[in-house]
């Protein structure tokens, strides 16, 4: 598919900008949005811009309270933008009501309306655009067929488990067959397990819709990596990153970015030699390789003797014997089983004031307070710039 | 490490709740039983008995033939519920006007005027129907301003001591007791359910047609039977307003009983207020009932067969 429009990077974002070649389905451009008002306003969106492109799935991830639903409340129109402007199909709507932008929203809380029945429910939006009535029921049947609630027409609400209200509320957004569906969070309010058999839906959904615009706000990165074709990363009411899942999970651009999605550990280091995207650091007076990159705009200069962190993913590093070669010497610190895998921490000899995480395949029985050996892969990791 | 568990004792061996510790706890229930017997019961049977006095020792059904007959007492009672009927009607709508208002469009001063709403449900009714005298009688502020526009010498407005009088007044005094628990009721609605009713097209009307008001029925019945039963036994609006031509039955009751001093005559319509007023009760309780348990209950507008 051919994607087009990338949120307004970073000077050092390290994606390339890719050529226009249609109107993007979503547009903001500098977007800022308060609450309050004089000095009591609390900024919740500052000078947002992003770009979406039909039939693409972009995921705004980032803590609680860094934006990312004000962004998706201000392209519904729940929200005015305090200044920027918001864009569908290239028609400028930031001034328009929500009823007038087509959109399909489907929030946390499933907020489906107790009094009606599912039927009803999906039958909502079909009647509000005044769609004939005799087409009315195959549309609702075939938004119900499509997450698999097509028996469920006559039930109320109460009378479905969490998932299936939640099922319910994609229907009832697809049911008006919007360009752009906003997804909130939809999976939060659920148990794990229907989170993950929920989340595989959504991704059967998301291939049988080749032409609308998702944006999908979550906190959890699980569900941004296995959904979205890009993750924008947000934090204290900006942008923070923007790029393929793949991309900001391999290469980070910022130290926010690469402990927020998949957690890092994130090890001060002085950059040596540089060859390239290739460079020497030294860290815990080890000389080690790692993955120099260069951002698509602008430059990074890695100066020999700079300092800089070096981002290592904590299943990347094994757990080695004392004394094997090049292994950095370490003392266990604490160690969690959880499950497929035991999270170590560990305190490295040579850096001080630094822990780092290590996750070990299985149950692993090591003492706290042993000393053991850590081998860091090759190259040992990405670098990022010290902020 | 073997753990020896002891045997649960069987189901038949389990000590019985004592006999004594229940009656204690059922003589709590007897002050309050005692209580409204003694205030509330026993008054009202007591008026139910005089009702059928004749003479000083007598009992018989003379004197309710007597009242049930009289041309008086029937307008009395067609009036009472036409004014009551009347007067809920407009607390409903102006009450859900208000409330929808102060609940959905923001304006400045809103909370000031939903203070002034708790307010009016402290103050006693016939300060009302005085503010009213004071604005509205033949020598009120607004008929003196419409005579001295006009020059006219005779009251512009005289509707004050007239049965549209006293069903303004109930209906400003008795609003309050709409919108407060409808206030309550929007309070609680979930603000996702507006916004994505927005989101699928919904225009405000529609949103308010189809999502606000079918969570906020409850709400509104309970406030209008609570006024229609309150108009239905209003005393004092309507003898403040002094209007003449207006009898309902509580001032028919005040008039027998206290001016006229037929206490006998006064039990019976007071006996007919006191059904009157249970029956209305009985008939909330289950259109309430029947409404809650009937909420969602009817087909789906929608048939649907699954998609092919």
């Amino acid at each position: 598919m051919n994607r087009v429009g990338i949120g307004r990077p970073r000077a050092t974002t390290r994606h390339a900008e890719p050529i226009e070649t249609r109107t993007p389905a979503i547009t903001f451009d500098r977007v800022g949005v308060s609450y309050g008002r004089g000095r009591k306003a609390t900024k919740a969106l500052i000078d947002f811009s992003l770009r979406v492109a039909a039939g693409e799935t972009v995921a705004l991830l980032g803590p609680s309270g860094s934006g990312k639903s004000t962004a998706l409340n201000a392209l519904a129109g729940f929200v005015r933008p305090a200044s920027g402007t918001v864009r569908l199909a290239g028609r400028d709507v930031t001034d328009l009501p929500p009823a007038k932008r087509g959109i399909g929203v489907v929030l946390q809380s499933y907020a489906l309306f107790p009094h009606m029945r599912v039927a009803d429910n999906v039958a909502f939006g079909l009647k509000s655009h005044r769609v004939p009535r005799a087409e009315i029921a195959p549309r609702v049947a075939e938004a119900l067929d499509m997450v698999g609630m097509a028996t469920y027409g006559k039930r109320l609400p109460r009378e479905l488990s969490g998932g299936q209200q939640q099922r319910v509320a994609i229907a009832r957004a697809l049911a008006i067959r919007p360009n752009v569906l906003l997804l909130d969070e939809p999976l939060a309010a659920l148990d794990a397990q229907l989170r993950h058999s929920t989340l595989a839906e959504l991704q059967r959904l998301k291939e049988s819709l080749p032409d609308t615009a998702m944006l999908y706000v979550t906190h959890d990165q699980a569900e941004a990596l296995a959904l979205a074709d890009r993750i924008v990363v947000m934090n204290n009411a900006r942008l923070m990153d923007v790029d393929t899942a793949e991309n900001l999970w391999r290469r980070p651009p910022t130290s926010f970015t690469a402990a927020f999605l998949g957690g890092a550990n994130l090890i001060p280091c002085t950059v040596g030699r540089v060859i390239g995207t290739s460079a020497l650091v030294t860290i815990a007076h080890n000389t080690v390789s790692a993955e120099a990159p260069q951002p698509s705009v602008g430059k990074i200069d890695w100066a020999p003797g700079s300092k800089a962190l070096l981002c290592i993913r904590p299943h990347a590093m094994r757990i080695v014997s004392l004394g094997e070669r090049d292994a950095l010497r370490a003392t266990v610190v604490s160690s969690v089983w959880r499950g497929a895998t035991t999270r170590m921490v560990l305190s490295v000899g040579g850096l001080p004031d630094q822990l780092i995480d290590i996750d070990v395949p299985g149950n692993a029985h090591i003492a706290i307070g042993s000393e053991v050996g850590v081998r860091l892969p090759e190259p040992a990791g990405v670098l990022v710039q010290a902020s | 490490m073997t753990a020896v568990l002891e045997q649960p004792a069987s189901a038949a061996d389990a000590p019985a709740r004592p006999v004594a510790r229940r009656s204690r706890a059922a003589l709590w229930t007897v002050p309050p039983l005692l209580i409204v017997l003694v205030a509330a019961a026993y008054p009202l049977i007591r008026v139910c008995l005089e009702s059928t006095k004749v003479g000083d020792a007598e009992r018989g059904w003379s004197t309710w033939s007597g009242v049930l007959a009289s041309q008086m007492f029937r307008d009395a009672l067609w009036r009472t519920v036409a004014i009551a009927v009347t007067s809920t009607a407009g607390c409903l709508l102006l009450g859900m006007f208000v409330g929808i208002v102060l609940a959905f469009v923001p304006f400045p001063g809103s909370r000031v005027v939903g203070r002034l709403i708790d307010t009016v449900l402290a103050l006693p009714s016939f300060l009302i129907t005085l503010a009213f005298t004071f604005l509205y009688g033949s020598a009120g502020a607004v008929n003196a301003a419409i005579s001295g526009i006009t020059g006219g010498t005779s009251p512009a407005l005289n509707f004050l001591y007239t049965p549209a009088g006293v069903i303004a007044a109930e209906v400003t005094f008795f609003t309050p007791f709409v919108v407060r628990p409808l206030l309550a009721s929007f309070a609680v609605l979930p603000r996702a359910q507006l916004d994505v009713a927005a989101s699928l097209g919904a225009s405000p009307l529609r949103v308010l047609r189809s999502v606000v008001m079918p969570e906020a029925w409850p709400a509104l019945m309970a406030g209008g039977s609570l006024v229609l039963l309150l108009t239905l036994n209003e005393f004092g609006i309507v003898l403040f307003t002094g209007a003449k031509g207006v009898i309902t039955l509580p001032v028919l009751i005040y008039t027998r009983g206290i001016v006229t001093f037929d206490l006998p005559g006064a039990a019976v319509i007071a006996t007919v207020q006191i059904a009157l007023s249970l029956v209305l009760y009985g008939l909330y309780r289950m259109v309430f009932a029947r409404l809650m348990s009937g909420r969602g209950r009817g087909d789906t507008d929608v048939v649907v067969e699954p998609a092919k």
